[in-house]
C-alpha cells in the first residue's frame, strides 16, 4: 500500500452493516470505473511512437525569458513548465501533427503547430502581455486543470508577485484588497497576523462559521481560531493560517460560492481558498535570500480625559497610560529559498524566520518555517509531487478587550487620576474592582505564551498512462500541537490573590485522501469531452486538554507549581466522505458546458440525512471567438467577450464542536459523594443535515482596446436553506434546545473587477486594478424569537445578520433626544422602553484600487487603496470611556460653568444605555500597501556575488481615511465569530508599518 | 507500470475508503443508548436524579420566598429579584423560568429511570431503591411546581402534554408517592443502593412519608395526612448533602453571591426568645430593596445541607389534622409541644418558647391561627410560606404577605408549547386564596 499514511486510525472499526454495505457499493462503483479507465489506458497510448518537444518562451516586448510558463500539447495531458531561462522539454509526445500552447499569467497564450517525428522538435514562443485572464489555468472547483474560458464561474487568482508585494506577515493579510467579493478584515493588531476574517460573498451561516475552506497543495488545512486562553476577545487573536509563510506561495485561487464549489460538497458553503506553494522550475539552482526590517507604530491614540482640574475645580494630576502601554514595534523577517531541477526532478526548498514585537509592550510573535517541495517523474506515466512543511509559531499575547485584565481595557475603566506606577516594587491594585488588573503589572509580570508545532505534508501521484487519461491521488496531512499557557503571578490581581496558571494543549489533525481520474476524448475537430470521477475522504481530529492551578509557589509558573489543580479534556472526530463525477463538453473552443454531481456524507449528520447530493451546471460562451460576432458592429468594440453562468449546490457542516450534535448525550452530574449523569439539556438531533446553499451566478468578461482594458462582472444570488440554529424546546421536556436546520439566509450581490494597462511601453509600464463588490445579506427565515449575540448584533428574520439592535432614547418634539431637567438624556421607564435598529456592521460596498508602475528595468512603484463603505462600528471603547468619565468628552464636564464648551456633568455617562450613540460610521479607505522597489545596478549585485539585488521600501496601513473616532474601524473584538461583527472594545490596534527590505538572487 | 503496482494503488485507495466509519461515538459524553440500557448507566442516572433535585430545591425556596414576605435582595440592579419582591414579574425572568426548568429536568431523569430501570438487571434491592427515589422526587417536584404555577403538566412524556389543575396535580403527586412507598417497603436495607447510589443523609422512607403528609394536607385529606405524619419518625431529619463539586445552590445564591437573602422582618415580628430566629438568620442588617435584610444562618458553606422537610412540619400537620377533625385538645397539646421543644441536636429549628396557656388554645380558630403562626417560624426559608399565605387568603396587590398568586408561565414554554394556558389574572383584586 504505497500511499497509505502510517496514521493507523484510518482503519477504524466499522459498526453498522447497512452503512458499510452501502459504502462498499458506492466505493466499488466508483473504483471500478476508475480501474476500467486505467486498464484501458495502455492500449490507447502504448503502441504509438513518441518523441521529445523542447524550446523556449520569451516576452515579446522585452525579449526576456519567461519562467514558469506552462507549455502543453493540446488534446493531451502532456506538458511542462519553463525554467529560469524560459526553456521547456516535453518527452513522450506521440508522433504526428500536434498543437503546442504556451501560457503564463498576465500573457496571452500562444499556439504553435509542430509535426512531431522521430527527432527532437524545437519551438520558440513569444508571448504578449495582456490584462485578460481568459487563458489562465485554474484547478479549483473542477476535477482537472481548466482554462478560465471554459469555466462558467468566476474564480479569482492571486499570484505570487501580488502576495510578496503585500509585505504582510500572513497569507490572508496578503489577500486584502485583491479579490472582488471577498471582505477580508484584520480583527486586531496582535502580532502574528492579528486574526483575519474572510467573508466570501457575505455571511452564509449563523453558528457554524463563515470562514472558507482552505486547501494547501491539496491538503485541507485547519484555520481555527479557538480561544484556548481568555485574552478578552471571544476568539483567539491568531488564526492558524498564520502558520503559512507567504514567501512559499506560488498562487492562490479563490472560489466564492456554491456554483463553483459544488465539488467540495458539505464543506464549501463559505467558498474555497486553494493555495499552491512553489514547486520549483527546472534549471540551475536559483537561490533567493530576502530580509526585511519593519518598524510598527500606533496609528492613532485614544482621546482621554486629561482635564487639569477635578470636578471640584482643584488641580489634579492625570495619566495617559498610552505612553506606558504602547511602544514602537518591530518586525524582522528573513527567508532563504533554493529551487531548480532537471526535466525529471524539480525542487523548491525554503526556510524563513519572522519575529514581531508588537506595539503593545511584551506582545510578540515568532514564526520559523521550512518547506521542501519535490516533484519527480518516477517513470514515464507516473509523477510524484511531495511537499513537506514544518512550522513552529510562538507568540506572547497581552490581554485586552472584554477582559478586566486587558491592558487597553484598564485605560477605559480607570479614572485618569489613578497612578498605576509601582511603589516600592508593588503595583497598586486597580481601583475598579477585584476582576480588574493593573496594566503595568500585566505587561511586566504576566505571561501568555502560545507555541504551535505544525507539520503539513502531501504526497500527490499523477499517473498519465495515455495522452487522454490522467489519474491523480493525493494524501494530505495537517497536524499540529498547540500549547497555550497563561501565568498570573501571586498578588497581581485581587480576583486571583494566590496566582493562577493554565496550560491548554490542543492536538489537531486533518488527513485527506483524494483521488480523481479524467478521460478526455475528441470525437470530432469541433467537440471535446472530459469525464472525471473522483472521491474525497477526510478525517479530522481535535483533542484539548486543560490543566489549571491556583495557589502558586511564589516563583512557580507551571501548573505543577500550584496547590489546587484542576483539569479537563475533550475530543472530537469527524469523517467526511464524498464521491463525484463531472462531465465537460467544449465546442470549437468557444462554448463550454459542465455538469457535475457530488454525493457526500459526514459523520456529523443524522443517520437518515447523512448522504446528500450536490449538483452543479455551468456554461461559458466566448462569443468573441465567433467570426460573425467579431465582424459585427458591436463585436468590433470588444477585443474579447465571454458570457458565463452557473448554478451549483454546496453544504456547510456544523463546527467541529458540534460533531456529535446528532446524538443524545448524557453529561456528568455530581451529587454529594457520588458521580452520576443526567441528560444533556441539548437534545440530539438524528435528522441533522448540512446547511445547504444554492448559488446562481451570471457574468461577463470583457476586453477592450486589444485587451488593454479588461472587465469581469458577476452578479450572484446565494440562498442558504437548512441553516443551523439552536431550536428552543419546551423546557417541560427536560431539554432546552436542539441544534436544528431551521434558518434561511440569502446573499445577493455584484462584483466588478477591472484591469487596465494604462501605459505599456518598454521603458514604462503602468497597470491599474479596481475591484468593487456589494452584497446584501438577509436572514429570510428564523424559527423562534430573534436574539442578540455579542453586545448588540441581532439575529432577526427579515434583517441582515448581526445588525445593531439596542435601546432607543425617548425623543423630543424636534426628533432629538429628550433631555431632562438635570441636563441628561432621559431613559424611559422599563415598561415603555423601546429597542430598535441602530446600525449595521455589514458594509454597503467594498472596493480597492491598485496601481503598479514599472519605470525602466529597475524601478517598480505600487500602491493599493482598500476601502469599506457604509458599515457601522459599535464603539464600545468610547462608550466605556464616557461611562467612566475617562473620555476627552467627559473632560469637557470639568470646564468652568459658563464656558461655551462645557458639557453638563454626567451627560457623557447618560449616553451609555443607548448603544446607537456609539454605532459610528465605519467607512474607511486605507492606504493598505505602498512600495518602491529598486533593482540595484548589476555591478553592485556582483560585488556581493549575486545575480540580482533589489531594495524595497514599503509601508502597510500607512494611512486611514475615516470619520471613525476609535483606533481603527477595521477591527473586531469578536475575532472570526460569524454574527458578532463590527465591535470595537479595547481591541489591540492595527499598527502602521514602514519597511525596508533587500532581496538577493544567486 | 506493471499490473501489480496498478492493483496495489487500487487496493490502497479501496482500503482507505473502506476503513472509513461514519458512525461516531461521542468520547466526551455517553449516549442515551449507553446510559438507559446499562447497569452502570442506570446507577449513574439515579445519582444524577438526586443531583438535579438538590439543585431544584433552591428554585422552590427562592421564588416563593421573594414573592412572599421571607426573602429580599440587597442589589437594586438585579431587576428580576427586585421586581419579584413587589410581585411584578416578566415571563423571561429567572424567577419565572428557573423553577419550571429545574423541576422538569428532575422529572425527566425520574421518567428515564421509571421507564428503563426495570429492563436492566439491577437486582431487586437496587431496582426498588432506584424506583422509590424516582417516584418520590418526581412527586416532590410536581408538588413544588403546583405550589408555584396555577396549572402544570403532570406527564411531560405524553405526545401532547396537557396542563392540569391543582386537584389533578395533587392526585398525581399522591399517586407517585404511593408508588414510592410501595417500592421502598420491599426492603429495609439495600447494600448497593444505600452505599453508592443514595446520597448520605437522605432518609428515603421518612421523606416519602413527610411528602405524603405535606400533600395530603394540601389536598385537605386530614385522616391521610395524619396517618402519614404519624408513620414518619420525627426523630430523624432527612438532608440533601453537598460537596465542593456539587455545591449548595442556596448558599450559591445567598451567602456567596449575596443576591437573595432573608429579610429581617421575621425577627421583628417573632416572640422574644424564639430560638428559631438565630437558627435561620444571622449577620448584620443591611438595606434591601424593599425591607432590611440579613443572611441565612443555615447555609454558611458550600457544603451546608438542605433539609427535605423539618420534623416540626410533621408535628404541625398532625396538630392541624386534629384541629380540623375536632380533636382540639390533642391539637393544642401538639402546638405547645412545638413551642416548647428545646435543646438536643442543633440540626433543626426549635422554638424554645414557653407554652401558651390553655385559654389561648381553646377554639379551633385559635388553634389554627397559632398553627399558621408557628409554621411561619418553623418552616422559614423552606419555600412553603407562599402556599400558607394563599391558604389563609392573604394574597392581594397590597398585601404585605404576598402580592401575587402564581408565577407566570415561562417564556421558554410559552414560545414552544401550544397548550400553555393564559396567565392567571394576578394579583387578585382583593384578599384571596387564589383558588
Amino acid at each position: 500500500m504505497p500511499f497509505l499514511h502510517p496514521m493507523a486510525y484510518l482503519g477504524a472499526s466499522l459498526s453498522r452493516p447497512a452503512e458499510i454495505s452501502r459504502m462498499i457499493r458506492l466505493t466499488r462503483r466508483s473504483l471500478f470505473k476508475l480501474l476500467a479507465l486505467a486498464a484501458l489506458a495502455p492500449s490507447m497510448g502504448g503502441a504509438q511512437a513518441t518523441s521529445t518537444v523542447r524550446g523556449r518562451v520569451n516576452d515579446s516586448r522585452t525579449g526576456e525569458p519567461i519562467q514558469s510558463a506552462q507549455v502543453s500539447i493540446e488534446g493531451t495531458q502532456l506538458g511542462a513548465a519553463t525554467d529560469a531561462q524560459g526553456a521547456f522539454n516535453i518527452s513522450g509526445v506521440p508522433a504526428g501533427n500536434r498543437t503546442l500552447i504556451a501560457r503564463r499569467i498576465g500573457y496571452s497564450p500562444q499556439r504553435k503547430q509542430v509535426t512531431v517525428g522521430t527527432g527532437v522538435s524545437d519551438v520558440t514562443f513569444s508571448l504578449e502581455v495582456t490584462a485578460s485572464t481568459l487563458e489562465q489555468v485554474v484547478v479549483t472547483g473542477s476535477a482537472t486543470p481548466t482554462t478560465v474560458r471554459a469555466l462558467g464561474t468566476s474564480i479569482a487568482t492571486v499570484d505570487n508577485s501580488q502576495i510578496s508585494e503585500a509585505r504582510s506577515v500572513t497569507v490572508d493579510q496578503a489577500l486584502q484588497g485583491k479579490v472582488a467579493g471577498a471582505q477580508i478584515t484584520q480583527n486586531s493588531g496582535t502580532p502574528g497576523g492579528g486574526g483575519l476574517s474572510v467573508r466570501l460573498r457575505g455571511t452564509g451561516s449563523i453558528i457554524s462559521g463563515s470562514e472558507p475552506l482552505y486547501i494547501v497543495d491539496g491538503v485541507i488545512v485547519d484555520n481555527s481560531s479557538d480561544q484556548l486562553i481568555n485574552f478578552g476577545a471571544r476568539s483567539n487573536p491568531q488564526n492558524r493560517l498564520a502558520d503559512l509563510d507567504p514567501n512559499d506561495i506560488d498562487r492562490i485561487e479563490i472560489v466564492r460560492g456554491a456554483a463553483a464549489a459544488a465539488l467540495y460538497g458539505s464543506r464549501a458553503n463559505n467558498g474555497v481558498v486553494q493555495i499552491f506553494t512553489k514547486r520549483g522550475v527546472a534549471g540551475a539552482p536559483r537561490i533567493t535570500f530576502g530580509t526585511r526590517y519593519t518598524s510598527e507604530h500606533l496609528a492613532k491614540r485614544l482621546a482621554l480625559n486629561l482635564a487639569p482640574l477635578d470636578a471640584g475645580g482643584k488641580p489634579v494630576t492625570r495619566y495617559d497610560y498610552q505612553d506606558e502601554i504602547f511602544h514602537t514595534g518591530s518586525l524582522k523577517e528573513m527567508n532563504l529559498s533554493a529551487e531548480g531541477g532537471s526535466d525529471k526532478t524539480t525542487y523548491y526548498a525554503g526556510a524563513s524566520y519572522s519575529g514581531e514585537d508588537g506595539i503593545i509592550k511584551a506582545s510578540s510573535a515568532h514564526r520559523r518555517s521550512a518547506r521542501v517541495n519535490l516533484s519527480q517523474k518516477v517513470f514515464d506515466p507516473l509523477k510524484l509531487n511531495i511537499g513537506a512543511n514544518y512550522v513552529r509559531s510562538e507568540a506572547d499575547f497581552e490581554p485586552n478587550g472584554e477582559s478586566g485584565t486587558g491592558v487597553i481595557t484598564a485605560l477605559l475603566f480607570t479614572p485618569t487620576t489613578f497612578s498605576f506606577f509601582p511603589v516600592n516594587g508593588i503595583y497598586p491594585q486597580a481601583p475598579t474592582g477585584s476582576g480588574f488588573a493593573n496594566p503595568l503589572a500585566v505587561i511586566d509580570t504576566w505571561k501568555a505564551p502560545q507555541t504551535t508545532d505544525r507539520f503539513i505534508g502531501s504526497i500527490n501521484a499523477v499517473y498519465t498512462p495515455s495522452p487522454k487519461l490522467i489519474a491523480q491521488y493525493t494524501l494530505g496531512y495537517d497536524g499540529y500541537q498547540l500549547e497555550a499557557d497563561q501565568l498570573i503571578p501571586r498578588g497581581t490581581i485581587a480576583s486571583e490573590p494566590t496566582g493562577y496558571t493554565a496550560a491548554v494543549l490542543r492536538n489537531s489533525r486533518i488527513v485527506n485522501n483524494d483521488g480523481v481520474a479524467t478521460y478526455t476524448s475528441k470525437p470530432s475537430d469541433d467537440l471535446e469531452f472530459g469525464s472525471s470521477l473522483g472521491f474525497n475522504y477526510t478525517t479530522q481530529f481535535i483533542s484539548t486538554t486543560t490543566a489549571v492551578a491556583r495557589d502558586l509557589l511564589p516563583t512557580g509558573e507551571l501548573v505543577s507549581a500550584g496547590a489546587i489543580p484542576s483539569a479537563g479534556q475533550s475530543r472530537f472526530d469527524l469523517v467526511t466522505l464524498g464521491f463525484y463525477g463531472q462531465q465537460t463538453m467544449a465546442w470549437r473552443d468557444r462554448l463550454y458546458l459542465t455538469g457535475a454531481l457530488r454525493r457526500d456524507a459526514s459523520s456529523t449528520f443524522g443517520t437518515g440525512d447523512r448522504w446528500q447530493w450536490y449538483p452543479k451546471l455551468s456554461a461559458s460562451y466566448v462569443i468573441s471567438d465567433e467570426p460573425w460576432f467579431r465582424n459585427s458592429a458591436i463585436g468590433r468594440g470588444f477585443s474579447s467577450l465571454r458570457f458565463r453562468s452557473a448554478l451549483g449546490y454546496a453544504g456547510n457542516q456544523p463546527s467541529i464542536a458540534n460533531a456529535y450534535a446528532s446524538l443524545d448525550s448524557y453529561v456528568k452530574r455530581v451529587n454529594n459523594d457520588h458521580v452520576g449523569v443526567v441528560n444533556s439539556l441539548v437534545l440530539g438531533n438524528d435528522a441533522l443535515k448540512p446547511e445547504r446553499q444554492r448559488e446562481v451566478e451570471f457574468g461577463a468578461d470583457m476586453g477592450f482596446w486589444q485587451d488593454r482594458i479588461n472587465l469581469e462582472a458577476t452578479v450572484y444570488s446565494k440562498k442558504v436553506t437548512d441553516a443551523l440554529l439552536s431550536r428552543p424546546l419546551p423546557t417541560s421536556s427536560g431539554y432546552t434546545t436542539k441544534l436544528d436546520n431551521i434558518g434561511e439566509i440569502s446573499n445577493k450581490g455584484f462584483e466588478l473587477l477591472a484591469r487596465t494597462r494604462n501605459i505599456s511601453r518598454p521603458d514604462l509600464r503602468w497597470t491599474s486594478t479596481v475591484t468593487y463588490s456589494r452584497n446584501r445579506n438577509r436572514l429570510d427565515k428564523l424559527i423562534g424569537s430573534p436574539f442578540t449575540l455579542g453586545y448588540a448584533n441581532r439575529v432577526e428574520q427579515g434583517q441582515p445578520i448581526g445588525y445593531f439592535y439596542a435601546e432607543l432614547p425617548t425623543f423630543n418634539a424636534a426628533g432629538g433626544d429628550s433631555i431632562g431637567a438635570d441636563g441628561l438624556i432621559v431613559r424611559s421607564p422599563v415598561a415603555t422602553r423601546v429597542s430598535g435598529k441602530v446600525g449595521d456592521p455589514n458594509p454597503k460596498w467594498i472596493g480597492s484600487f491598485l496601481n503598479e508602475i514599472q519605470i525602466g528595468k529597475r524601478v517598480q512603484l505600487r500602491a493599493l487603496l482598500d476601502g469599506s463603505f457604509g458599515g457601522n462600528v459599535l464603539n464600545f471603547t468610547k462608550r466605556t470611556l464616557d461611562t467612566f468619565g475617562t473620555s476627552a468628552e467627559a473632560a469637557l464636564e470639568f470646564l468652568p460653568v459658563g464656558d461655551p464648551k462645557r458639557v453638563t456633568p454626567g451627560y457623557a455617562r447618560s449616553k451609555r444605555f443607548f448603544f446607537g450613540k456609539y454605532a459610528e460610521d465605519g467607512t474607511y479607505v486605507k492606504l493598505r500597501e505602498v512600495s518602491a522597489t529598486f533593482d540595484l545596478a548589476p555591478n553592485l549585485a556582483r560585488s556581493v556575488k549575486a545575480a540580482g539585488l533589489a531594495l524595497t521600501v514599503s509601508g502597510r496601513n500607512l494611512h486611514t481615511w475615516t470619520n471613525y473616532t476609535g483606533f481603527d474601524p477595521e477591527m473586531n473584538l469578536f475575532g472570526q465569530l460569524t454574527v458578532e461583527r463590527g465591535n470595537d472594545f479595547g481591541t489591540y490596534p492595527i499598527p502602521r508599518q514602514y519597511s525596508i527590505g533587500l532581496r538577493a538572487t544567486y | 507500470m506493471t499490473n501489480k503496482s496498478r492493483y496495489a494503488i487500487a487496493f490502497a485507495a479501496a482500503a482507505t475508503l473502506l476503513g472509513c466509519n461514519l458512525d461516531k461515538t461521542n468520547p466526551n459524553a455517553p449516549s442515551q443508548g449507553t446510559i438507559l440500557t446499562s447497569r452502570d448507566g442506570i446507577v449513574a442516572l439515579a445519582v444524577g436524579l438526586q443531583g438535579r433535585y438538590a439543585t431544584s430545591m433552591a428554585y422552590f425556596i427562592y421564588p416563593g420566598g421573594l414573592i412572599s414576605d421571607e426573602l429580599g435582595t440587597p442589589i437594586a440592579a438585579l431587576q428580576s429579584y427586585k421586581d419579584a419582591e413587589v410581585g411584578a414579574l416578566s415571563e423571561t425572568y429567572g424567577v419565572v423560568e428557573d423553577p419550571w426548568t429545574t423541576h422538569y429536568q428532575t422529572i425527566k431523569s425520574a421518567d428515564d429511570l421509571i421507564a428503563n430501570a426495570p429492563a436492566v438487571n439491577l437486582g431487586d434491592q437496587s431496582l426498588s431503591g432506584i424506583l422509590s427515589i424516582s417516584y418520590l422526587l418526581k412527586g416532590a417536584s410536581l408538588g413544588e411546581l403546583i405550589q408555584q404555577y396555577q396549572k402544570i403538566i403532570v406527564n411531560p412524556r405524553a405526545a401532547t402534554p396537557v396542563f392540569v389543575d391543582r386537584t389533578m396535580a395533587l392526585a398525581a403527586v399522591l399517586s407517585l408517592l404511593d408508588s414510592a412507598l410501595t417500592q421502598n417497603s420491599r426492603f429495609t436495607t439495600r447494600t448497593e443502593f444505600d452505599g453508592s447510589i443514595r446520597a448520605a443523609g437522605f432518609n428515603v422512607k421518612n421523606t416519602i412519608l413527610a411528602m405524603q403528609a405535606r400533600y395530603q394536607r394540601m389536598a385537605n385529606n386530614w385522616p391521610a395526612a395524619l396517618a402519614a405524619a404519624n408513620a414518619a419518625d420525627t426523630s430523624v431529619v432527612s438532608f440533601m448533602n453537598f460537596s465542593d463539586q456539587a455545591i449548595n445552590p442556596v448558599y450559591d445564591l445567598s451567602s456567596r453571591s449575596s443576591y437573595i437573602r432573608p429579610r429581617d422582618t421575621v425577627r421583628v415580628i417573632a416572640e422574644p426568645g424564639d430560638a428559631r430566629i438565630a437558627f435561620n438568620i444571622t449577620g448584620a442588617t443591611v438595606a434591601g430593596t424593599v425591607r432590611p435584610i440579613r443572611s441565612f444562618a443555615q447555609y454558611p458553606a458550600t457544603t451546608s445541607p438542605i433539609a427535605f422537610y423539618w420534623p416540626g412540619e410533621l408535628m404541625l400537620i398532625k396538630a392541624e389534622a386534629w384541629a380540623n377533625t375536632g380533636q382540639l385538645a390533642l391539637a393544642a397539646q401538639m402546638v405547645n409541644y412545638v413551642r416548647t421543644r428545646c435543646g438536643g441536636a442543633a440540626n433543626q429549628p426549635k422554638a424554645c418558647l414557653p407554652a401558651l396557656p390553655g385559654s389561648d388554645l381553646t377554639t379551633q380558630a385559635q388553634i389554627i391561627a397559632e398553627i399558621y403562626k408557628q409554621r411561619k417560624f418553623e418552616l422559614f426559608g423552606t419555600g412553603l410560606r407562599w402556599e400558607d399565605v394563599r391558604r389563609q387568603g392573604l394574597v392581594s396587590a397590597t398585601s404585605p404577605f404576598a402580592k401575587r398568586c402564581w408565577l407566570l408561565y415561562p417564556n421558554s414554554e410559552r414560545n414552544t408549547e401550544p397548550n400553555v394556558p393564559a396567565n392567571p389574572t394576578d394579583p387578585p383584586a382583593s384578599l384571596s386564596t387564589c383558588l
